[in-house]
């Protein structure tokens, strides 16, 4: 044996002596026993050292964490990978079904869940199969209250769902919590059923309806997730994988114990289930909401399944306040009989329905909840054509005042609600916005704006039944009356900010309520019913509307609601909320789709009153509840018109070049003139699609389904080799390009709007700085690149044909989208350079749904096109380049239509296309809306 | 994993049991995925606080893959050698492919349904651990073995003795020191 062998054994020696003793006479021991030997001590203590560690070191928890690690993948692991186009930023949980993780769409610039499927899974080619198969089905359910899902993801090693991504807790960590108070319970509740509803209605059975399959967003919103996952996992016996005691996949062995209270009787007996094992499990959720306690435990699987089999709900511990018909919806879905049982989920939200309403008028003080009635009366309030805006109805219930146009002025109306002609008001020559009534029904107070237009205009009292009118005070817009009569709100502007203000109808005692930054527009003061409020609505130049609430009394506004558009709002007569016409989910922007929803004040329970295509603005809610709204019915096509002859002669012979039930806006003609790119409603959400210019073929060219997402304003290159458009998301507009077959979508810009291409085809010039004070032009490439300042304080660009000339809106700033202002058309060249004005638009022309200004030149140089508003409809204009009067190109009358924004011109100068909604607006009465 | 590679496992393990290293390559990838399997419906399955007994699930493996009858033990301590040895280079095997390193690990508690199942904190470096296992195998064989029994295979002081025929206070000392001289392979061997 060698020298090493012996010292190593020596060491050894003097290593497991020295830790026989204290630590403290270790040293002494070494010395003495290394007898000089310095190399060997600390050979020695370089292993005492570790001694304090050894104990734990490689102990029995190790090896379980290692194995552990083994059988789990390591969590989290994916974070920072790209998979597809997805980057993965955060874990977030491990579920049954593998883990999940937050991940960043690049393309689209939104977030989503990925859910990340296990290995073994994943390894079993036939059972991957046709969990892709049953996720493509699953995929096509769309509804506000079911995560949707996106699509299915393979890369190198890593097969995921794409989810969409929901904030908030489950509702099992809300549950932990302890009991949910019944109204938000049954709002929770009602959310889960429609979701429900939608899916039974396509034939699919979420089959694993559980509190932590349910998120509850921040607004309000519920989502349910996971529908039909549990059937895509399940192995090839699907009777036997119902069975929890035979577990099929590896979803199976993590998952039963959570599963298993959820489940059906005749789940748990292992047959095939239909959507009635999901009314089951929506019974047991109800249940956990109001009692804050599962309804069937077991210490074990076994356990519970025996439960769920032979006992009955513990229903004593059911609050003793739960309103029968809770107690009923519970008893009818926790029925063990399938025959007895619930049988459609909408019995259940008919009941939970009736029960907020009857509840709303006993104990919920929140009247809020109230929003929800079953039977609702329509009534239809006004039979002329053309344009009725601005209801509101008398205090007494009797009469409503509105503006509709006589000789298009704007002027007021009224009519009494219980039927015959309306009565025309005021008849001067001048515009009347916004009527509001005195306590006392006997009077109406309106906004005129001033015959100079650079003046803000004043608010004006006038007896319902005719006389002369009285100027109360110089306002920038529409104020209201206190439900006392005594004081009025308004809007002013002072040297450099806009005040919020009251004062009494005379004029006097004025007080500052509100100082608030013009970087907005603001309108429509609004007293709540104990007048300690004010609501109002503010535009921002931020692609934002919101809805704000300030206390009488002088304080910060807060927000309630914000939404793309807000179109018109009103106190509910509890004064605990309010309803609000917002086009939230509306996915397709010029104009969009405006619906009512009601909000509690601290910006709660934000939910949808009414559906559809058809549009409900400006709601204005009696005491009684009687609710009275605009409703607009719109449909649009694009239409193709000389330029040459007369605006009647243009207009009268007309083309159409599409033809549908829904919308079509913003065309774009391809050079070629053979095609026209636009943005149709077609399939339910806002997408680019190409016609024909002969009718003869449509195809789809951008497949968007994310109702967040609006996509829009299509902008063919001159080369005709690519199409720009504008995708809105969350109030942010960004730039990308797509080829017209259908390839090479990416985003181009990340922030910007309004893109023109420069002749040649390979760059955009577009309008960007949407947080900064003006708006400035800016140049990219197709390929990409950095993009150039081209020009700054400008917005809505033009190249000339030359590629040099620049046209563009000088000073765009948010206050001139008001009413007052004009907008400069300027011209100058690409980088800077002197300008020169060629024309002057007054800012309250340009459409409210184009919010900005467009300028679209002909391809000949000698025209920018306009949409602008002539009194209640919209026509095309055009401004010579050369400078000079404008040009009226269309001529539509008295009729309300909307130019869809984009005008797009024939190669040769001679026609122009335009999307024009043909829209019939009436004031329209809902009695029962509103509780 | 049916019977249709039962035979092959049997076979393999027989070599591999005789000293043919190749076999051991072959029969790894078989066993990990049905180990894996099994360990994952045990961790699952059994409450927190359940210790998974590494000789157990290999065995349970073995079973599955290659039916009872057909593996034939030399002996106890034929058996959790093998167990010991497999332990290890699965577990190795697996912290390479997924470059598991301590640091990456953290202690947090992931919601799986109802399940609270804290995630992995990975107390030491596998991959490390198992270079300075070879080294200390240079060293001082018989301690490498001990760590791989003990620790791999999850075997008792006695176990361990039966299996390297020592006496238990041997492998007592064996395992204090073989840790000591790991502990400092891994600190100061960092560099290497």
């Amino acid at each position: 044996m060698s020298n090493d062998h012996e010292r190593w054994r020596r060491i050894q020696d003097l290593c497991h002596a020295a830790l026989e003793r204290d630590a403290a006479q270790r040293g002494e021991f070494l010395a003495a026993a290394c007898e000089g030997d310095e190399d060997l001590r600390r050979e020695v203590e370089s292993f005492l050292v570790y001694a304090g560690r050894a104990n734990e070191f490689l102990g029995a928890s190790t090896i379980q964490a290692v194995a552990f690690a083994m059988v789990g993948k390591p969590r989290g692991s994916l974070i920072g990978r790209q998979i597809g186009i997805y980057r993965v930023v955060e874990f977030i949980g491990a579920g049954g079904m593998g883990e999940v993780y937050r991940a960043r769409d690049t393309k689209l610039q939104r977030d989503v869940a990925l859910k990340v499927l296990p290995e073994l899974f994943v390894r079993d080619q036939e059972r991957l199969g046709r969990f892709q198969r049953e996720a493509q089905v699953l995929a096509l359910l769309n509804h506000p209250h079911i995560g949707t899902i996106y699509g299915f993801e393979e890369s190198d090693d890593v097969r995921a769902l794409v989810l969409e991504f929901v904030e908030g807790p489950t509702l099992a960590d809300r549950i932990t919590q302890g009991p949910i108070p019944l109204d938000e319970a049954c709002s929770i509740a009602d959310q889960i059923a429609a979701a429900l509803e939608e899916a039974h209605r396509r034939g699919i059975v979420h089959r694993d309806l559980k509190p932590a399959n349910v998120k509850l967003r921040p607004d309000g919103t519920v989502k349910v997730l996971d529908f039909g996952l549990a059937k895509a996992t399940e192995g090839d016996d699907r009777t036997q994988s119902h069975a929890p005691t035979s577990p099929v996949g590896p979803t199976r062995d993590g998952v039963i114990l959570g599963t298993t209270r959820y489940m059906a009787p005749e789940q748990a007996r292992g047959r095939v289930v239909d959507k009635r094992a999901d009314i089951w499990a929506f019974g047991c959720v109800l249940w956990e909401m109001v009692t804050g306690q599962p309804v069937f435990v077991g210490e074990t699987v076994s356990d519970t399944i025996s439960v769920i089999l032979s006992s009955e709900p513990a229903w004593k511990s059911v609050p003793v306040g739960t309103p029968a018909g809770i107690r009923r919806v519970l008893r009818r879905c926790l029925e063990k009989d399938l025959v007895r049982r619930l049988h459609d989920i909408a019995d259940a939200r008919l009941e939970i329905h009736d029960t907020v309403a009857g509840v709303a008028d006993v104990t919920d003080p929140l009247g809020i909840q109230a929003a929800i009635a079953r039977e609702v009366d329509f009534q239809r309030l006004t039979d002329f054509v053309g344009m009725k805006e601005s209801p509101a109805v008398s205090p007494d219930g009797k009469m409503v005042a509105f503006v509709s146009l006589d000789k298009g002025r704007r002027q007021l109306w009224i009519r009494l609600l219980a039927g015959g002609v309306p009565l025309q008001v005021t008849r001067d020559n001048n515009d009347h916005h916004e009527p509001r009534w005195t306590p006392d029904s006997s009077t109406l107070l309106y906004h005129s704006p001033s015959a100079s237009r650079a003046e803000p205009g004043a608010l004006w009292e006038i007896a319902a039944l005719g006389g002369p009118p009285r100027c109360v005070a110089p306002a920038l817009g529409g104020g209201d009356v206190s439900h006392d009569g005594r004081r009025i709100a308004l809007f002013q502007s002072s040297a450099d900010h806009i005040e919020l203000v009251t004062m009494a109808r005379d004029g006097s005692q004025r007080v500052c309520v509100a100082r608030v930054s013009p970087g907005s527009t603001y309108r429509s003061p609004r007293w709540s019913p104990d007048d300690r409020f004010l609501a109002f609505q503010r535009d921002s130049l931020g692609f934002a509307t919101y809805l704000e609430i300030v206390p009488a009394a002088g304080g910060e506004p807060r927000e309630v609601a914000r939404s793309a558009w807000l179109n018109g709002f009103s106190w509910l007569p509890d004064g605990f909320g309010l309803v609000y016409s917002s086009s939230q989910g509306s996915t397709l922007l010029y104009p969009p789709i405006f619906n009512l929803r009601t909000v509690g004040q601290h910006g709660r329970d934000d939910r949808q009153l009414t559906y559809g295509d058809q549009s409900f603005i400006e709601p204005d809610v009696h005491q009684s509840g009687r609710l009275l709204a605009g409703r607009i019915r719109a449909q649009s096509d694009i239409w193709k018109f000389a330029v040459g002859g007369s605006p009647a002669a243009n207009t009268q012979g007309r083309t159409r070049v599409t033809r549908q039930t829904g919308q079509a806006q913003t065309p774009s003609v391809s050079p070629n003139g053979a095609e026209v790119a636009y943005v149709s409603d077609n399939g339910g959400h806002g997408n680019l699609w190409i016609a024909t210019m002969d009718g003869s073929s449509l195809r789809q060219l951008t497949f968007e389904r994310d109702p967040a997402v609006s996509v829009g304003v299509p902008m063919w290159s001159p080369a005709g080799d690519w199409i720009a458009f504008v995708v809105s998301r969350d109030w942010r507009s960004s730039i990308w390009v797509i080829r017209p077959d259908g390839s090479g979508l990416h985003e181009l810009v990340a922030s910007g709007w309004g893109p023109c291409w420069t002749p040649d085809g390979r760059q955009i010039i577009y309008t960007t700085g949407q947080d900064a004070p003006a708006a400035h032009l800016e140049r990219i490439a197709v390929d990409g690149g950095t993009p150039v300042v081209v020009h700054t304080d400008a917005s809505a660009p033009a190249i000339a044909p030359d590629g040099r000339t620049l046209y563009y809106v000088h000073g765009l700033r948010p206050e001139l989208l008001g009413l007052r202002g004009d907008l400069q058309i300027c011209r100058s060249s690409v980088g800077e350079g002197p300008s020169h004005e060629i024309g002057r638009i007054v800012a309250s022309r340009v459409p409210v749904s184009a919010r900005l200004l467009m300028l679209y030149l002909s391809p000949d140089g000698q025209w920018l096109a306009v949409p602008l508003v002539d009194g209640a409809t919209s026509n095309v204009w055009a401004l010579p380049t050369s400078g000079g009067p404008m040009k009226q190109l269309t001529d539509f009358g008295d009729r309300c239509n909307v130019i869809a924004r984009s005008v797009s011109w024939s190669a040769d100068s001679r026609f122009v296309f335009a999307a024009v909604a043909e829209t019939e607006t009436d004031i329209v009465l809902l009695d029962g809306l509103i509780k | 994993m049916a019977t249709g590679s039962s035979g092959q496992v049997t076979h393999l393990l027989r070599a591999w049991s005789d000293g043919d290293q190749q076999a051991l390559e072959q029969l790894l990838p078989l066993v990990d995925a049905e180990l894996r399997r099994l360990a994952r419906s045990y961790m699952y399955r059994e409450r927190r606080d359940h210790t998974l007994q590494p000789t157990a699930l290999i065995n349970e493996a073995f079973i599955r893959l290659a039916g009872a009858q057909n593996i034939r033990w030399q002996d106890r301590a034929h058996f959790f050698g093998i167990c010991a040895r497999l332990m290890r280079r699965v577990l190795v095997d697996y912290a390479r492919a997924r470059g598991f390193q301590k640091r990456g690990a953290r202690a947090e508690k992931v919601p799986l349904h109802e399940v609270s199942i804290p995630a992995p904190e990975l107390p030491v470096d596998i991959v490390a651990l198992d270079h300075a296992l070879e080294a200390l195998a240079i060293k001082d064989e018989r301690k490498s073995r001990v760590v791989e029994l003990r620790f791999f295979a999850g075997l008792s002081t006695e176990e361990t003795a039966e299996v390297l025929r020592v006496s238990p206070d041997t492998v007592k000392r064996d395992w204090r020191m073989a840790k000591l001289w790991l502990l400092r392979q891994l600190e100061e061997g960092s560099g290497e």
